[in-house]
């Protein structure tokens, strides 16, 4: 078997691969993901830019919310009147957390957690896309 | 991580090629270009045999490797590397000659008649030990290896190139292990019926 494995191998012939072509590859990958980053860079910058857009209606909302609540006088009689609320704290967080706006909360929170990780991955993507653009990236490392 | 947090001092050049892969999905270009480096060689006289200049297999093997990097995350952690490389690249190959409508793939698609075809023919050495002690013949032989079909091209090349078995080919062809041994026989057959004929 192995003199017949090699019999055959000799009328296969490797033939080298033309010059250049790894660096040619090399390249092609580092512009692939160049692309990539930029499609992900452009889709964080539109996450974020809705969120932001969303934020002032969320905000609106929520002070809305929270002036027809009640849970500001609560708060304030949380400082006016501290023994009062001491005695009865029990009963006044739960009127306290019943009064609270919660969806329009929630939804402040989730639009305000979304920009500043869009934000982020924004920041890191652009950082990446400005080092391969400037550092002499595309010169392939390891050659 | 990203290529620009990766750690500095790893030596990608003492890693297996699983390591690497896996490295490799956290966009790591150093380990994927070591993985390039590694197999650049092997893909390309893989391709070779799918296409008819050198031109064309270095696009099939640059196209094989932007796609292995593209689904590098589909890389399943304990799967042997090298079989799923194949697979892409024989699939690139495969996509690369329907483009160009160069070959029929319909004597390729008939599984139950190459199983039958595999009971049926002998299990003799198809090419004399004597054939390979003429020069003038080798030559022969391996410019008549354009003649067989690029799949059995490409199944002598694995087999006897890259040393892979008959179940690993299955498995990169998608096809049964009969199949495959008898697209090996096949290409045998062919050659010693291309040899007869020189003989002629």
């Amino acid at each position: 078997m192995a003199n017949k494995d090699q019999n055959i191998s000799k009328i296969i012939i490797a033939e080298e691969p033309p010059s250049g072509m790894y660096e040619r590859i090399c390249t092609t990958i580092e512009r692939a993901e160049t692309r990539r980053l930029r499609a992900r860079a452009a889709l964080h910058a539109s996450i974020m830019m809705a969120s932001i857009i969303g934020f002032v209606p969320a905000l609106t909302y929520l002070i809305d919310r929270f002036s027809r609540s009640g849970f500001s006088e609560y708060l304030s009689l949380a400082s006016s009147d501290t023994s009062y609320v001491f005695h009865n704290l029990g009963s006044f967080a739960l009127s306290l957390a019943d009064s609270l706006p919660v969806s329009a909360s929630i939804m402040t929170i989730v639009i305000v957690l979304v920009s500043l990780y869009s934000m982020s991955r924004l920041a890191r993507y652009w950082s990446s896309i400005s080092m391969r653009e400037h550092s002499g990236y595309y010169s392939l490392q390891n050659i | 991580m990203t290529m620009f947090d990766k750690p500095q001092n790893i030596d990608y050049t003492a890693i297996t090629d699983e390591e690497l892969a896996e490295i490799s999905k956290n966009r790591d270009e150093a380990a994927f270009q070591e993985l390039v480096r590694r197999y650049m060689k092997q893909i390309f006289n893989f391709a070779r045999q799918y296409s008819k200049t050198s031109e064309d297999a270095e696009d099939i093997a640059q196209d094989t490797f932007l796609k292995v990097w593209k689904y590098i995350k589909r890389y399943s952690k304990g799967r042997s590397f090298k079989p799923w490389l194949y697979t892409i690249a024989r699939n690139t190959a495969l996509d690369f000659i329907k483009k160009k409508k160069a070959i029929s793939f319909t004597d390729l698609d008939d599984d139950e008649n190459d199983m039958r075809f595999a009971d049926t023919i002998e299990d003799v050495e198809p090419l004399q030990n004597e054939v390979f002690e003429n020069a003038a013949l080798v030559a022969k032989l391996t410019e008549n290896l354009v003649f067989l079909h690029p799949d059995h091209r490409a199944i002598l090349v694995m087999h006897y190139h890259e040393e892979m078995t008959f179940d690993e080919i299955a498995d990169i062809v998608g096809k049964p292990m009969n199949t495959v041994k008898s697209w090996h026989r096949r290409a045998l057959l062919k050659l010693r019926e291309l040899l007869a004929h020189h003989a002629v």
